[in-house]
C-alpha cells in the first residue's frame, strides 16, 4: 500500500505536465455513451482496528435516475440504496437503517463522483468537486476534490482512475490519511490489483 | 401655586421617588403560577405545585418546523439541533437521530451496571461473537467513521443502547432520522431548556435564540426553506409569546386610554391643568402598591401587577370626586373636607373587601390585597392632603348645569324603583339557582392567558411527540431512594400489563434512567472477570480480522465496571440525566417520592383499578383534579371571606352613616349590581374565573364609592347635581379605559374589560336610582 502511495506521489508532476484543458468533457461523453447501468465492485477499506484490510465485493447499480445501489454480496449480505438525500441500509437479516447522506460525508463524496462519472455528466461533476485531469497513454487520472466544506472534513479528495472510456477504481483519501479502494468494471476481478489499478501507469512516465 | 404647597408637593414627589427606587431594586418579576394555588396541604398538592415548577414538562420546548418537502425538512430539523444545542440556556435538543452518549468518561464504565441488556441473558462468547461480526460488517459500511471509534472500546455498543433507552419512550413518526408529524407536514424538535418555563428572561433568551438559529439554517438551505416557518410551544415560548402580546396591547391600549382620560376630564372641567393632577393620586397608588408588595413579598407575580393596577383603578375616581363637588369660589381645602368622611368611607370599605384576599391562603392573592390596600390608601391620602393644595381657587361649578340637574332629578325619581329593583334581584337569583351551566371555572388553564388554539396546537404536538401526559402521573414511594427505586423496578410487570391493555402507550420509571444500588450490584455479580473475558473475547473472535488487543478498553471498562460502586442519585449531578432525574424526584416529610411519566394516558380508571388490585404499589396523581380541587378549594375560602367582609361592612356603614337604614341603601344597590352582574356573565355562557372575581370585586368597590355619594347628597338639590357629575364623569372614564380592556385579544384582559364595564355600568343605573333616591320619594 505504502509503495503505491509513493509511486503516486512520484507521478504527480509529471502527469501534471500532460494535462489536457479539453480532455474532461470528452471524457465524460465518452464514459456516458458506454455507461453500463450495473458492475461488480471490490472495496478494500483498511481500519486501525483490523490486521488485515476488509475485502468487500458486490454490484454497484443505478435503479434510477439520482439513485445508487451498492449491494454488498461477500463477505456478508448488506444492501445500501441512496436516493437523493436518503440513505437505506438493509442488512440481511431485513434490519433496516435509514438515515441522511449528511451524516455521512465518505457516502456523499462517492456518490456525487459515481454518479456524475457513470453518467458522463461533466456539470455535475464540476459542481461537486474541483476537477482536475491527467492522461498518460490512453490511462486518465481524475482528481475530485470536494467544494462542501462539510464533506471536506471527512474526505480529502477522490482519485478516478479509467482506461478510455472506462472507470476502473476509485480512491478515496480521508482527511485522517485513511484510504478507501473501490475498483469497478473490467477492474473488480477475482484477484483484484488495487494498486496497479489506482495510479497513473509508472512505465509511460518517462515517456515524452 | 403657594410656597407651602410648593413645599408640599415636592415632599409628596421625594417620597413617590423613594418609593420607586424601593419597587424598583427589590422587585423581582416572575411568572410562576404556582403562586396563584393556596398552600398544598397534601402530597397531591405539593406534587402538582412542585410540577408547575420543576416538572418535565414545564421545561420542553416544543419546535415544529413546516413549510417545505419532508427530506428538507428533516435536514433543516437536524441543523437546527445542530445549532442549538450550543445555545446557552438550552439543556439538551432531541430530534430524532440516535442522541450521542450522554455519560460523562468517568463513568463510561457504569454503562454495565445501567443497562439492562445483560439481565435477561449474561454476556456470552456467542453474544459477543456475534456483536463482533456486526461491528465488522459496520467498519465495510459507508457509515463506518461513525462507529470506528467506539468500536473497541464499546463492541455490543451498550452507550448507544442507553442512549435509545433514555430517548424519549414513545418514538413519534420518523423521516431521514428526524421526527415527524404524522402526515409529515412537520418536522418536531424537542428543545429542554436549562432554567424554569417560568423565568422569562431565560426562557426570552432561548426563543430568540432558536429563533435566529432557524434564520440562520434557512439562509444555509439554499432555496429549499424558503417558504418555511418555525412554530415554538411549550410554557415556556407562551410565557415569551404572552409578555410580547401584552406588552403590545398594553402599549396601544394604555397610550388610548391615557389620551381618552385626558380629553374627558379635560373637557369635563374645561381646564387642561387638571387631567395631569388627576393622575398624581393614581401615580401614587401604584408605587406605594409596588413597594408595599416589595419589601412584603420580595417578588411579584405578573398577574398581581396586572389585577393590582387594575384594582387601584378605583383611586382614579378620588381626585375626580374632590374636582366635580367644588363651587366656584369655594377653596378646595374646604371641598375636601366636605367629601372626606365619604370618600374615607369609601376607602376603608374597599380595603375591607379587598383585605379577604389576605385570608386566601394563596400567596398571588394575599399579594394583591397588600397592593391594592396600600395604594387605595396612599391615593386617598394624596387626595386629601397634596392635591388640594395644588388646585387653585375654583373658577366655575363645574356640577352647575341644568341638564344635569334634570337627569339627576329623573334618576332620583324613577316610580316603583324599589320593586323594580326587588323583582330584578330575583329573577336574576332564580336563574342562577335554575340553570344548568356551571357557574365556575376551577381549571387552572382558566388562568393562563394562552389563546386556546394555541393550547390545542400544543396538546397535539405531545402527542405527536409522545411526549409525558401533562395530567397524569405515577407516584412511588420509598423510605430513601433506594427504596424508592426498588419500587419503581417492581412496576415493570404492572406498567407493561397496563400497556398491553392498552391503557397507556408508555412510561418512563425514575429505575429507568438510574436503576436501585441492588439490581446494580446483580449486575455487576453476572460480569465476567478478566480472565473469564479474555477467554470469552478468544472464542468470539476466531476467524475474525481484528488485530490482537485491540479490545483492551472493552477489558478495562468491564473490569471497572466490576469494581464500581454503584451509582446513586448524586453520582449523576452534573451529567445530561440530572435534570430529568431531578424532575422525577419529589421529597417530603421525610419520604422519597418518585414520579413515573406516563405516555398516552388512554383509560386512567383502568390503570387506578390495576393498581388498586395490585394492592396500590404507587398511585395515580391526576394534576387537572388536583389543581381543581385545590382552585374550587381557595374559591370557596374567598367567597366566605367576602362575606364575612360584608357582614363588618355592614356593620362599619351602619355606624359611619349613623343607622342600618342609611347602611343599606348604600348596600342594596352594590350586592344587587353584583348579582345581576354574575347573572348576566352566566346568561352569556361565561364561567367565573379568578379573573371574573376580581373583575366583579373591583366594579362593587367602585359601586360603593357611588352609592356613598349619591347617598350622601340626596337631600340637597345642588350637592347631588355635583355628586352626578362627578359619579358620571367616574363611570364614564372607567367604562372608557376597561372597554379598551374589552377589545384586546387576550382573553384574560377582555374578559376583565367585559366585567367591569359591564359591572359600572349597572353599579351606576342602580346607584343612581336607589341610594341617590329623594327623600320625598323613597320608601324602601
Amino acid at each position: 500500500m505504502r509503495a503505491a502511495t509513493v509511486a503516486l506521489v512520484l507521478a504527480l508532476p509529471w502527469a501534471t505536465a500532460s494535462a489536457e484543458p479539453d480532455g474532461l468533457p470528452a471524457l465524460l461523453a465518452a464514459m456516458g455513451a458506454q455507461g453500463e447501468a450495473r458492475t461488480a465492485f471490490v472495496e478494500r477499506r483498511g481500519s486501525g482496528l483490523l490486521s488485515e484490510p476488509l475485502l468487500l465485493r458486490g454490484e454497484l447499480s443505478r435503479p434510477d435516475a439520482g439513485q445508487l445501489l451498492r449491494e454488498v454480496r461477500d463477505p456478508y449480505a448488506e444492501s445500501s440504496l441512496i436516493d437523493g438525500e436518503r440513505v437505506v441500509v438493509t442488512h440481511a437479516d431485513g434490519g433496516e437503517r435509514r438515515f441522511s447522506i449528511r451524516r455521512a460525508p465518505a457516502l456523499q463524496a462517492l456518490r456525487d463522483g459515481l454518479l456524475a462519472l457513470l453518467d458522463g455528466d461533466a456539470a455535475a461533476l464540476e459542481a461537486a468537486f474541483e476537477v482536475r485531469m491527467d492522461t498518460v497513454d490512453g490511462r486518465w487520472r481524475l482528481q475530485l476534490s470536494p467544494r462542501d466544506a462539510r464533506v471536506r472534513e471527512d474526505i480529502q479528495r477522490l482519485d478516478a482512475f479509467g482506461a478510455d472510456g472506462a472507470l476502473r477504481c476509485v480512491l478515496t483519501r480521508e482527511a485522517d490519511g485513511g484510504l478507501a479502494w473501490l475498483l469497478v468494471g473490467e477492474a473488480a476481478v477475482d484477484a483484484p490489483d488495487f494498486e496497479a489499478e489506482c495510479r497513473l501507469p509508472l512505465a509511460e512516465r518517462a515517456a515524452p | 401655586m403657594s410656597p407651602g404647597a410648593r413645599v408640599g408637593l415636592l415632599a409628596w414627589l421625594l417620597v413617590l421617588a423613594a418609593l420607586a427606587t424601593v419597587a424598583v431594586t427589590r422587585l423581582q418579576p416572575s411568572g410562576d403560577l404556582a403562586l396563584f394555588l393556596p398552600e398544598p396541604e397534601d402530597a397531591a398538592g405539593s406534587l402538582l405545585v412542585d410540577s408547575l415548577r420543576e416538572g418535565p414538562g414545564s421545561r420542553m420546548l416544543l419546535v415544529a418546523i413546516g413549510g417545505a418537502e419532508p427530506a428538507a425538512l428533516a435536514l433543516a430539523a437536524q441543523d437546527l439541533a445542530e445549532a442549538a444545542t450550543g445555545l446557552p440556556g438550552v439543556a439538551a435538543v432531541a430530534h430524532g437521530a440516535a442522541p450521542p452518549p450522554t455519560l460523562p468518561e468517568a463513568l463510561l464504565p457504569a454503562r454495565y451496571l445501567l443497562s439492562p441488556a445483560f439481565d435477561a441473558q449474561p454476556l456470552d462468547a456467542g453474544r459477543l461473537g456475534a456483536a463482533l461480526r456486526e461491528r465488522l460488517q459496520d467498519l465495510g459500511s459507508p457509515a463506518a467513521r461513525l462507529v470506528e471509534p467506539w468500536v473497541a472500546r464499546d463492541p455490543t455498543l451498550e452507550l448507544l443502547g442507553l442512549a435509545e433507552r433514555w430517548a424519549p419512550a414513545q418514538a413519534p413518526e420518523s423521516f431521514d432520522e428526524a421526527w415527524m408529524s404524522p402526515e409529515l407536514s412537520h418536522a418536531l424538535l424537542v428543545v429542554e431548556s436549562g432554567a424554569a418555563a417560568f423565568d422569562p428572561q431565560a426562557q426570552a433568551a432561548v426563543v430568540a435564540g432558536l429563533r435566529a438559529a432557524f434564520e440562520g439554517v434557512r439562509a444555509d438551505a439554499g432555496g429549499a426553506l424558503d417558504a418555511a416557518t418555525l412554530e415554538l410551544s411549550g410554557p415556556g415560548a407562551f410565557a415569551v409569546l404572552m409578555r410580547e402580546r401584552t406588552q403590545g396591547e398594553a402599549t396601544r391600549l394604555g397610550l388610548l386610554a391615557s389620551l381618552g382620560m385626558v380629553l374627558l376630564v379635560g373637557l369635563a372641567y374645561r381646564r387642561w391643568r387638571l387631567p395631569l393632577l388627576a393622575a398624581l393620586p393614581l401615580a401614587s397608588g401604584v408605587l406605594a402598591g409596588l413597594a408595599a408588595v416589595a419589601l412584603g413579598f420580595g417578588q411579584v407575580h405578573g398577574i398581581t401587577l396586572a389585577f393590582g393596577i387594575t384594582l387601584i383603578g378605583i383611586a382614579q375616581d378620588y381626585p375626580i370626586h374632590l374636582f366635580s363637588h367644588r363651587s366656584a369660589g369655594q377653596p378646595a381645602t374646604a371641598t375636601v373636607r366636605a367629601i372626606w368622611p365619604t370618600l374615607l368611607t369609601g376607602v376603608l370599605s374597599t380595603c375591607l373587601a379587598f383585605g379577604s384576599f389576605l385570608v386566601s391562603g394563596v400567596e398571588g392573592l394575599r399579594q394583591l390585597a397588600v397592593f391594592s390596600i396600600a395604594g387605595l390608601l396612599t391615593a386617598a391620602a394624596c387626595t386629601r392632603w397634596a392635591l388640594p393644595g395644588l388646585l387653585g381657587p375654583a373658577r366655575r361649578t363645574p356640577g352647575g348645569s341644568r341638564a344635569l340637574g334634570r337627569l339627576q332629578v329623573a334618576l332620583a325619581t324613577v316610580p316603583g324603583a324599589w320593586f323594580l329593583a326587588a323583582l330584578l334581584g330575583l329573577a336574576s337569583a332564580a336563574w342562577l339557582w335554575g340553570s344548568p351551566g356551571q357557574l365556575f371555572d376551577d381549571r387552572l388553564g382558566g388562568l393562563t392567558p394562552v389563546p386556546a388554539e394555541l393550547v390545542a396546537r400544543d396538546a397535539q404536538l405531545r402527542r405527536q411527540l409522545g411526549a409525558a401526559d401533562v395530567r397524569y402521573r405515577l407516584v412511588v414511594e420509598g423510605a430513601d431512594a433506594e427504596a424508592m427505586l426498588q419500587a419503581s423496578e417492581a412496576l415493570e410487570g404492572l406498567l407493561a400489563e397496563s400497556k398491553a391493555a392498552g391503557e397507556i402507550q408508555g412510561a418512563e420509571r425514575p429505575s429507568d434512567l438510574l436503576p436501585s444500588r441492588a439490581r446494580q450490584r446483580a449486575r455487576q455479580d453476572g460480569l465476567p472477570d478478566p480472565a473469564a473475558l479474555e477467554a470469552m473475547l478468544a472464542t468470539a473472535a476466531e476467524g475474525l480480522p481484528f488485530r490482537p488487543g485491540v479490545f483492551a478498553p472493552f477489558q478495562a471498562d468491564v473490569a471497572a465496571a466490576r469494581r464500581m460502586a454503584p451509582l446513586g442519585f448524586e453520582d449523576l449531578d452534573g451529567t445530561p440525566l440530572a435534570p430529568r432525574l431531578q424532575a422525577m424526584r419529589a421529597d417530603a416529610n421525610g419520604a422519597v417520592r418518585g414520579l413515573v411519566t406516563l405516555i398516552g394516558v388512554r383509560d386512567a380508571l383502568g390503570l387506578r383499578q390495576r393498581l388498586l388490585d395490585a394492592g396500590e404499589p404507587a398511585w395515580l396523581l391526576d394534576l387537572q383534579a388536583t389543581a381543581e380541587t385545590m382552585a374550587a378549594g381557595w374559591r370557596t375560602r374567598v367567597l366566605w371571606a367576602l362575606a364575612g367582609a360584608l357582614v363588618v361592612l355592614a356593620v362599619v356603614l351602619s355606624l359611619a352613616l349613623r343607622g342600618p337604614v342609611r347602611a343599606a341603601r348604600v348596600l342594596a344597590p352594590v350586592l344587587l349590581a353584583g348579582l345581576l352582574l354574575v347573572a348576566a356573565l352566566h346568561f352569556g355562557g361565561v364561567s367565573l374565573s379568578l379573573f371574573h372575581i376580581v373583575a366583579a370585586i373591583l366594579a362593587a368597590g367602585l359601586g360603593l364609592d357611588y352609592a356613598l355619594f349619591f347617598e350622601r347628597s340626596r337631600a340637597d338639590a345642588g350637592d347631588a347635581r355635583r355628586t352626578l357629575h362627578a359619579v358620571l364623569l367616574c363611570a364614564a372614564s372607567t367604562t372608557l379605559v376597561f372597554g379598551l380592556l374589552a377589545t384586546s385579544s387576550i382573553p384574560v384582559l377582555q374578559a376583565i374589560g367585559l366585567t367591569v364595564a359591564l359591572g359600572v355600568v349597572l353599579n351606576l343605573l342602580l346607584a343612581a336610582m336607589l341610594a341617590g333616591r329623594r327623600p320625598a320619594d323613597d320608601r324602601p
